[in-house]
């Protein structure tokens, strides 16, 4: 249980697909609380339902029963104009697949992130921060995939979000751009104080978060608390 | 059996991209139903007209005499060259209506029996008039038109003026002439009115009495040799006839009613290949287009196709068979529309030529020919298409691909310009020039759809200013009325007593030779007061001018065929058919051009003293009150030696209710180029999407809402649409004065005239384009799976 005062609350929430003629449950009566400021991992292998979690909370989907609050205001019954304002003023994602804009540049695609809020931050100051302040002008076709994925960090954090969501960062990266991309995350809570949300298959990367949920055929398993987080740079996988 | 995978692949395919597929159908059966329609009405119009022809024995060369005796026959008959000869009557005569207005009547007389002469009837209602009938009444048949607009039929009886004599005749049937399809007086009167101008027929022995031309003929009609030099043979009997007072003579080509036929014709082929090589051109590159990302993006597909053992042949005929399918379905709805249309012309081609038998045909030929070129053109779009296949190795199509390279643009290079661009826009610019081939393709159909909108109004523009110019500018006298023979124009004296009239002014309608430099040309020359009112008289630039002090004002299609200039001295013969020819040499003092027919214009006085003859008129121009012309029209039915009477507005009333094959060609041009457009716009913009599905679901997830990502798709759609549409107008203008030059006759002064009204309607048509295509996006948006396509690989 996290120890301030849950900012995003799930309760019972499942969600099923038809795929095709088949009825899919992705999500079964999963219950979950997450603390504003938290850094979180989840846990669990492909097909477990990380994805379809995430994207609750995100207010890319609603739910097929069970209830999502967010700062006490229910999601569940949210229309697509609400959501929308949701994704666009508390949520930033990272995808495993950095889906930058290929026709803009490194800082136009992190400027378009900011062109989104009231308060952003500044598109060039994040892109510093992420550690590409000398390929701004370049196009996505020009960077590598960790650069790439950099980007996508920036862009996601120059909304200045309450909440990080992130499914599968590293998926697509080696290792050593893998750990230096958590070290992104991992600071952008540390300094920013910005919820973030981790999904991923690797169970190494667990060890970087104060609390970790292990999901498995569309349930959460377990709740694990880790007492002395490491820092990104020191997990080998 | 089980069908092949690769055939059930392309029939899915096919399924899943219905869409952008029957958008390219679109246009394909738009571009052949056109093409064929055209080709259709034209093979039915020259098939007919050979047919009606050959059965008819029309002349090869034509002659007009004062009067000469009918044994010229015989004469002309022997010259080497010759293998038909007929002499007959033909002359103008008044028509009185029950309704006190008159009607000109063209009588000719035939002989009989009519089995060896040249330019026969054929009896399609009632029968043919004798020789000798009983009672010596005197028999006619009229032509279909006049007949049905003035209600007549066989047994009904007219009152005509011949020789200063009223006398009645009575209709036995109806007939269609060679030389008559396309019934007009003259080549200034092609905007008349069926019911104020008819042919009536008769036996030229009837003829010969009612007209006090017993033992003559005034028309000779000649059959040649096939090969015969025409030159010569034109000259022979131009000497033979000289001394019967040579008024005329012109080949077949330039016979009235076949020279408008000819250049109906001609339009039809000018619209049968400009059109439809713009549509089929723009379906072939759409299907290339379209083809083109079809292949990309089933590049893994493909791979792992080629991976498993397919070879570049048997894919590139899977997605090559992708664009033949659409040929072929577009090419079969293409020809059973094309026919549909066809009907739907030649059916109303036969309400203004009376071709015995024109019918919508099935022509094979046509049919056939549009096939093979549309799937010739299917294969093209193939090859350009699928050629991509060409490029992919397996291993690299298994492996993610890297985002689509982008480069700098040239307005990168001036900040000025560029940093006031919001994201948006550089997105789009940057997709437009990244995707060169396609922009291009979006760009060109939205200009020729545009193009083609402008093209498709400016003919009802152009008429309109035509008939505004030639009924309000060139004619302002309310009535013209038309004397038998010359008369004193103290005459007139008599018109301006008549109830209603204002104003009467004198005219000489001269028929002339002119000769310059060996070349000649027969035209009609006005004679006109210095300082009337009643004819609006332009130069060759349209610009209004008087009647010069001296000398002949030329009309302008007539200098061009002499090659004369202002200044040049011209020999001019008068063919007057009444009294000597006179020959007289005159200075072109400038040139005039009018909107319909050719005239040339010279002072009613000097007119007068070339023909040695002090005060004489043909007719003259009428201004009556308000409201009072057809009373004045019917208070001239006593007067036996007006020969015909024609009303402006009448003439124009008339014009303006038989526009309705304009009125439907432009209506199915406007639907056509609509169509053209909605398709170019539709499959730009599933292209865009079905491309950028990645980057719009991207924006979702960041907290775009639809309305501003369909905004984002709109904008690379709209940059092209308006540039097409601001460079469609100037283009449709081109267009239209390339329309206009091709279908110019002699007879037309077809300017190319595009009313802002055009313009504005076909900007209309872009913007309606764009917010389909904003709709389009709109709609594609609500189906996008955004979680399940960020997530996704490709």
């Amino acid at each position: 249980m996290p120890s301030g005062e849950p900012l995003w609350k799930l309760e019972q929430v499942t969600k099923t697909y038809l795929m095709g003629q088949v009825l899919v449950t992705a999500l079964q009566e999963t219950s979950l609380e997450i603390a504003e400021g938290e850094l979180m991992v989840i846990l669990g292998p492909s097909g477990s339902g990380k994805t379809t979690l995430l994207n609750l909370i995100g207010g890319m989907d609603v739910p097929t029963e069970g209830k999502i609050f967010y700062s006490g205001e229910s999601l569940e019954k949210a229309d697509e104009k609400r959501l929308t304002a949701y994704r666009r003023d508390v949520v930033g994602f990272v995808f495993q697949f950095s889906n930058l804009i290929p026709d803009l540049t490194a800082l136009e695609n992190v400027a378009l992130g900011a062109a989104l809020t009231q308060r952003p931050l500044s598109p060039e100051k994040v892109l510093e921060e992420v550690g590409m302040a000398d390929r701004m002008g370049h196009f996505p076709a020009q960077l590598s995939g960790g650069e790439q994925q950099r980007v996508a960090i920036a862009r996601a954090l120059v909304k200045n979000p309450r909440l990080l969501l992130c499914d599968e960062p590293t998926g697509s990266l080696d290792c050593s751009t893998g750990k230096r991309i958590l070290e992104l995350l991992e600071r952008a809570n540390r300094i920013y104080g910005t919820t973030v949300v981790i999904v991923s298959h690797n169970a190494a990367i667990g060890r970087m978060a104060k609390r970790i949920a292990r999901m498995s055929s569309g349930r959460i398993t377990s709740f694990s608390e880790n007492p002395s987080p490491v820092s990104p740079g020191e997990i080998e996988w | 059996m089980v069908k092949s995978p690769l055939l059930n692949k392309l029939f899915r395919t096919i399924h899943s991209t219905r869409g952008p597929f029957f958008g390219v159908v679109a246009v394909v059966a738009v571009g052949l139903s056109v093409f064929i329609s055209m080709v259709a009405v034209s093979d039915n119009l020259l098939r007919s007209r050979e047919s009606f022809y050959r059965q008819t024995d029309f002349a090869d060369l034509f002659f007009h005499v004062v009067r000469a005796p009918e044994g010229v026959v015989e004469k002309i008959a022997a010259v080497n060259g010759v293998c038909g000869v007929s002499g007959r009557i033909q002359k103008d005569v008044s028509l009185f209506r029950p309704d006190g207005t008159r009607a000109t009547l063209r009588l000719t007389g035939f002989r009989l029996p009519m089995e060896n002469e040249l330019n026969r009837i054929l009896v399609q209602k009632g029968r043919l008039f004798e020789n000798n009938p009983e009672g010596g009444v005197l028999e006619i048949l009229l032509n279909p038109q006049f007949a049905k607009a003035n209600g007549l039929r066989p047994g009904s009886t007219v009152s005509v003026a011949a020789e200063g004599k009223e006398k009645p005749m009575e209709v036995v049937g109806i007939a269609a002439s060679p030389e008559f399809v396309y019934a007009v007086k003259d080549a200034a009167s092609v905007f008349e009115d069926p019911s104020g101008f008819g042919v009536a027929m008769m036996s030229l022995k009837q003829a010969q009495q009612i007209l006090d031309f017993r033992g003559s003929v005034n028309q000779i009609l000649v059959r040649i040799v096939p090969g015969t030099d025409l030159n010569r043979l034109r000259k022979e009997i131009r000497t033979i006839l000289e001394p019967y007072g040579n008024l005329a003579d012109y080949p077949q080509k330039d016979q009235i009613s076949e020279a408008i036929l000819r250049g109906e014709l001609e339009q039809l082929r000018v619209a049968a290949t400009f059109l439809p090589s713009f549509f089929l051109g723009l379906a072939t590159l759409m299907q290339a287009v379209f083809l083109g990302r079809l292949v990309k993006a089933a590049r893994t597909q493909i791979g792992l196709m080629k991976a498993l053992g397919y070879d570049n042949g048997r894919l590139m005929l899977l997605y090559g068979g992708y664009s033949l399918a659409s040929s072929g379905i577009g090419g079969g709805v293409g020809i059973v529309a094309g026919y549909g249309l066809a009907r739907v012309f030649t059916r109303l081609y036969a309400t203004y030529f009376n071709l015995p038998r024109l019918e919508a045909a099935f022509n094979p030929r046509s049919a056939g020919l549009g096939l093979a070129l549309t799937l010739a053109l299917g294969c093209l779009a193939g090859l350009l298409g699928a050629r991509f296949i060409l490029e992919i190795r397996p291993a690299e199509a298994m492996r993610l691909p890297s985002p689509r390279r982008t480069v700098k643009l040239f307005l990168e290079e001036w900040p000025f310009v560029w940093e006031r661009l919001d994201l948006a826009s550089r997105m789009s610019l940057r997709s437009i020039f990244r995707n060169r081939f396609r922009s291009a393709v979006t760009f060109l159909g939205v200009l020729v759809s545009i193009g083609m909108l402008v093209v498709s109004l400016f003919t009802r523009d152009s008429v309109e200013s035509l008939f505004d110019r030639h009924f309000n500018w060139e004619l302002r006298y309310d009535l013209l009325a038309r004397f038998a023979s010359p008369v004193k124009s103290s005459e007139l004296l008599n018109l301006e007593r008549l109830p209603g009239v204002l104003r009467v002014e004198p005219l000489f309608e001269l028929p002339v030779r002119l000769t310059f430099r060996g070349r000649h040309e027969e035209t009609v020359v006005f004679g006109i007061v210095p300082g009337q009112s009643f004819f609006g008289i332009s130069d060759h630039r349209n610009r209004p001018r008087g009647l010069p002090v001296s000398g002949l004002l030329l009309d302008w299609n007539s200098a061009r065929k002499l090659g004369a200039r202002p200044g040049d001295i011209l020999e001019m013969e008068t063919l007057l058919g009444k009294g000597p020819s006179r020959k007289d040499r005159l200075t072109v003092a400038g040139l005039c051009r009018k909107s319909v027919g050719r005239v040339s214009y010279l002072d009613l006085q000097t007119l007068n003293s070339i023909l040695q003859e002090t005060g004489l008129v043909t007719g003259a121009a009428i201004k009556t009150g308000w409201g009072q012309s057809l009373k004045t029209e019917r208070a001239m039915t006593g007067m036996i030696n007006v020969s015909s009477v024609i009303s402006r507005q009448k003439e124009r009333e008339y014009m303006e209710r038989n526009l309705a094959y304009m009125n439907l060609s432009v209506a199915i041009l406007v639907a056509f180029s609509s169509l053209l457009g909605l398709a170019i716009i539709f499959n730009a913009s599933a292209l865009a999407f079905s491309e950028r599905r990645r980057d719009l679901a991207s924006l979702r997830a960041m907290g775009f809402s639809r309305g501003e990502v369909a905004m984002f798709l709109l904008k690379e759609n709209l940059l092209l649409l308006a540039a097409g549409t601001f460079a469609g107008l100037p283009f449709g203008r081109l267009l239209s004065e390339g329309y206009a030059r091709a279908v110019r006759t002699d007879l037309f002064s077809f300017a190319a005239v595009v009313f802002p009204r055009t313009y504005l309607l076909a900007t209309a048509g872009g913007a309606a384009f764009s917010a389909l295509a904003f709709f389009l996006g709109l709609r594609s948006l609500k189906q996008l799976d955004v979680a399940e396509i960020v997530k996704a690989r490709d």
